[in-house]
């Protein structure tokens, strides 16, 4: 297939679709997925977030309820934060920090704090960016010209292009969640290529052609389970780092011929372009990662993330097969959903 | 949330369903490309989506069906095939096949191109584009022959609004696409559909031939080289033969020799048509000549001109001409004889095909390039040069393309050793001697016989050519000569081309040559170089002053 500007657009739109898919797989994973994990209850839903202030001394912490939240460095609250317009909780008694201790007089509202310990129940990430490395790889070809076996070799470097994924997870253990993601990654490969043509006339003389293709389509799915364990940075700002199994199927156009020109006495040939054939596959590999959230409400926020992932995939654009590193690094900012 | 909730369900089992699809695409039938879509559908729905697609094209008028035909293997089956058309002009190259059973879609391939945007509005009119064709080839079109107005897809991924015609030139049929804006070539190429075969050689060896492709077959016809090259397999006709060389016949496709999967068995005919080549490329890569005539006329090699069998009652001069010899016939025509049948000798030797030798062969052609050139007279020492020029590219071909060495297929200095077993030759140039040929002036024929011995005393000049490249000493004068060296052969050859093409008159003398190859030399290599000295040296040796 010769390669042209129509492509890319197809490619867009093929790409687009996947990438709205893919957020609903997310989602919808996620959301599920959540009658398998111990409910907590609907005060805990939500973004890892500072313990209500409790409204009487004798308010217990809410079940579930592991420890008092706190941004690390700053010094730990008793009373926690009282939302705005309440009163002052009155100290539990026999509390050991109250005892003997007038109540603190009513101050402002302190801001939502960042937690070491996440309450939620799962979160659910869409994110859209772009590819920004990917491994190149080398592929060979032997096809027949002149009634003789002819050479292709091809060194591809794959371009940077657009991402689109989502992640979705659910928290099982402390700050660890378990989920999984789905990436579409759509590039471009650039290839410069070698070959052997063979003369037309005589056996065992061979004319080097070299030269550039580029435009070639690749379009990367990966599929990932991940786990993933959340950090709290600062007062709305979370990170997640994740990293687990993936397996990622890729459909690219690879070399399968060289096409020239050649003339009368055909001592020399002149490259002029490859035809190429769609090949598909894919491989285990694996694939790591950070998504730092910034929450805009107590559900919603945005972020970015920096996923790197790999594996490798045998291709067989002809009878010779070529070994292939998918994946690569992505970084990628969308939206995230805290629940 | 709770909207997140509701959505849960129904959401997962679509998402179930696309990721599916996200993973494991299954519709590898429409293959984008940049402007053309392959199509490849096989699998029950993808055939089912095409087919639809198909009705909706048709309708639109982007498809228009050419017809169907019945499929003749397996009952009930046929096949449709659907021209894309833009605007009511016909896509060049987009098609679609549909092959149904029972009226059932079965199958669809094919190659649509989208994107297209050209103005089908023709700036000129059939008659113009006809008329550019016509004018660019010397061809005269008639009125049969009407341009069809297509859209062109181009290599770089466009399109062009352009006339398509198919014209038969003296050696070509060319497809032309005239730009129906500008009235420019869009694009042209040749329909006759050249390849590259392979053949066993008479002594077993694998060659590449050029071949053409007509009606299914593959014929011996080289139009990879500038000339055209045609062998014909005459079948043992040797009436029809000789009729052809007194120009009552002409030959036609019916006649070339053929081969049914270009896997090619004739040995007699593959040699012919590969060493043909061989030394036309010889002739051009040395010399920078094109063909015969400077002008690449038409080569024809004819093989089998009797038929092996017969040999046994076949008249002697018959038997001399087309069994045990070659010749070239003129008007670039050779004619290489048949040999004889496994198992018979004559001189105590058995003889292959005359075209399995490729110093043979280019000897032959080398009478063609005399012929348009110095066109020396084929009698005494005229005619004795004219027959050491052809053993001199003879040969120097051999050298060009093969190993140095002794046996078949090697290069060396004796002349058709690759036809006979055991090996044997008819000449040589190193010792012209050892087959009782002069290789000296005083010892030169002066009788009548052979021409006034043209194929003797060829070995005087064939001797100095030797020496003056491999030097050595003659052994009928003792005289000793450095010769260029195995290495700088190149240089001789071309003393000798140019001497004895550019300036020997035809009834050129051994002296002549001589003057001939010395001012060639000092032209070439300047007065005193060690090419004008083995030059001297050389014919000094044999006599030739």
């Amino acid at each position: 297939m010769r390669r042209g500007p129509g492509h890319t657009v197809t490619r867009a739109r093929t790409v687009l679709r996947r990438a709205a898919v893919t957020a609903l797989v997310a989602i919808a994973v996620a959301v599920a997925a959540r009658p398998l994990i111990a409910q907590p209850s609907s005060q805990q839903a939500g973004r890892p977030q500072p313990q209500p202030a409790p409204k009487t001394a004798t308010n217990p912490a809410p079940p579930g309820a592991t420890a008092q939240p706190q941004t690390s460095g700053t010094k730990p609250q008793t009373g926690g934060a009282t939302p705005a317009g309440a009163q002052p909780a009155k100290p539990a008694a026999g509390s050991p920090q109250t005892k003997g201790v007038q109540a603190p007089p009513p101050r402002k509202p302190a801001p939502p704090r960042t937690s070491k310990v996440w309450k939620g129940r799962g979160f659910a990430v869409v994110s859209g960016g772009a590819q920004l490395a990917a491994p190149g790889y080398t592929s060979t070809a032997v096809f027949k010209v002149h009634a003789e076996n002819a050479t292709l070799t091809a060194n591809a470097t794959v371009g940077i292009g657009p991402a689109f994924g989502a992640r979705g997870g659910m928290r099982v253990w402390k700050n660890l969640a378990i989920g999984g993601g789905l990436e579409l990654t759509s590039t471009s490969q650039t290839l410069d290529v070698t070959g052997r043509l063979p003369h037309p006339f005589q056996f065992n003389q061979f004319r080097e052609v070299q030269g550039t293709a580029d435009g070639l389509g690749r379009t990367e799915t990966l599929a990932a389970l991940e786990l993933s364990w959340l950090i709290a940075l600062a007062r709305r700002v979370d990170m997640f780092v994740f990293a687990g199994p993936a397996y990622i199927s890729v459909r690219q156009d690879m070399a399968s011929r060289i096409q020239f020109t050649e003339s009368y006495p055909y001592e020399t040939a002149t490259f002029t372009g490859i035809e190429t054939t769609s090949v598909r596959g894919g491989g285990f590999g694996v694939t790591a990662g950070a998504d730092v959230s910034y929450l805009l409400t107590k559900h919603v926020g945005i972020g970015g993330q920096l996923r790197y992932s790999y594996a490798s995939a045998t291709l067989k654009p002809s009878e010779q097969p070529a070994k292939v590193g998918l994946g690569g690094l992505q970084a990628a900012f969308g939206a995230r959903i805290l629940f | 949330m709770r909207f997140v909730r509701r959505l849960a369900r129904p959401a997962l089992i679509v998402v179930a369903a696309l990721s599916a699809a996200i993973l494991f695409p299954a519709h590898p039938s429409a293959q984008a490309g940049s402007d053309r879509r392959a199509v490849a559908a096989s699998d029950a729905r993808d055939v089912r989506a095409w087919d639809t697609q198909i009705t909706r094209m048709l309708r639109g008028g982007q498809l228009r069906s050419r017809g169907e035909e019945a499929d003749l293997q397996l009952e009930g089956r046929s096949h449709e095939r659907l021209d894309q058309y833009h605007n009511g002009v016909k896509v060049f190259g987009g098609e679609l096949v549909r092959q149904a059973d029972g009226g059932q879609a079965v199958s669809v391939f094919g190659l649509l191109y989208t994107g297209i945007g050209v103005d089908v509005e023709p700036a000129l009119s059939p008659r113009d584009a006809a008329a550019i064709v016509a004018g660019m080839t010397g061809a005269t079109i008639g009125p049969e022959l009407a341009p069809e107005l297509v859209v062109l897809p181009t290599d770089a991924g466009g399109y062009v609004l352009a006339y398509r015609l198919r014209v038969l030139t003296a050696d070509d049929l060319t497809v032309f696409f005239i730009d129906a804006a500008t009235g420019g070539v869009a694009l042209r190429y040749s329909d006759l559909q050249t390849t590259i075969g392979t053949g066993q050689g008479v002594q077993n060896d694998t060659k590449k031939i050029s071949t053409t492709v007509r009606n299914g077959a593959y014929l011996a016809i080289d139009l990879m080289r500038p000339p055209a090259i045609y062998t014909y397999d005459l079948k043992g006709n040797l009436a029809r033969t000789q009729f052809y060389l007194n120009g009552l016949v002409t030959l036609n496709d019916s006649d070339v020799a053929a081969d049914a999967d270009n896997q090619w068995t004739d040995t007699a005919a593959v040699d012919a048509h590969a060493y043909a080549g061989w030394t036309y490329d010889y002739l051009y890569k040395r010399f920078n000549r094109q063909g015969l005539d400077n002008r690449n006329l038409t080569m024809t090699s004819i093989v089998h001109p009797v038929k092996r069998e017969d040999w046994a009652s076949v008249p002697s001069s018959v038997l001399n001409l087309y069994y045990l010899n070659a010749f070239y016939a003129g008007r670039g025509i050779m004619v290489y004889g048949e040999g004889l049948p496994p198992g018979v000798t004559v001189s105590g030797r058995q003889w292959n095909y005359f075209s399995g030798a490729l110093d043979v062969v280019a000897h032959e052609l080398a009478h063609g390039v005399t012929d348009y050139t110095s066109d020396l007279i084929y009698r005494n020492e005229s005619g004795a040069l004219n027959e050491a020029f052809s053993d001199i590219i003879g040969t120097s071909v051999e050298y060009f393309y093969q190993q140095a060495g002794a046996g078949y297929l090697k290069a060396d200095y004796l002349l058709g050793e690759d036809l006979t077993a055991p090996s044997g030759a008819f000449r040589s140039m190193a010792n012209p001697q050892a087959y009782d040929d002069p290789d000296h002036y005083s010892k030169r024929y002066t009788g009548t016989a052979d021409n006034g011995g043209v194929h003797s005393n060829s070995g005087i000049a064939n001797n100095a050519f030797y020496l003056a490249i491999e030097g050595g000493a003659n052994r009928t004068s003792g005289l000793p000569v450095q010769g260029v060296g195995a290495a700088n052969r190149e240089k001789i050859e071309k003393v000798f081309y140019r001497g004895f093409t550019q300036f020997l008159p035809a009834n050129a003398t051994f002296s002549m040559a001589r003057a001939a190859t010395l001012q060639a030399a000092r032209d070439l290599y300047g007065t005193g170089s060690d090419v004008e000295r083995a030059v001297e040296q050389a014919w000094t040796a044999v006599g030739v002053i």
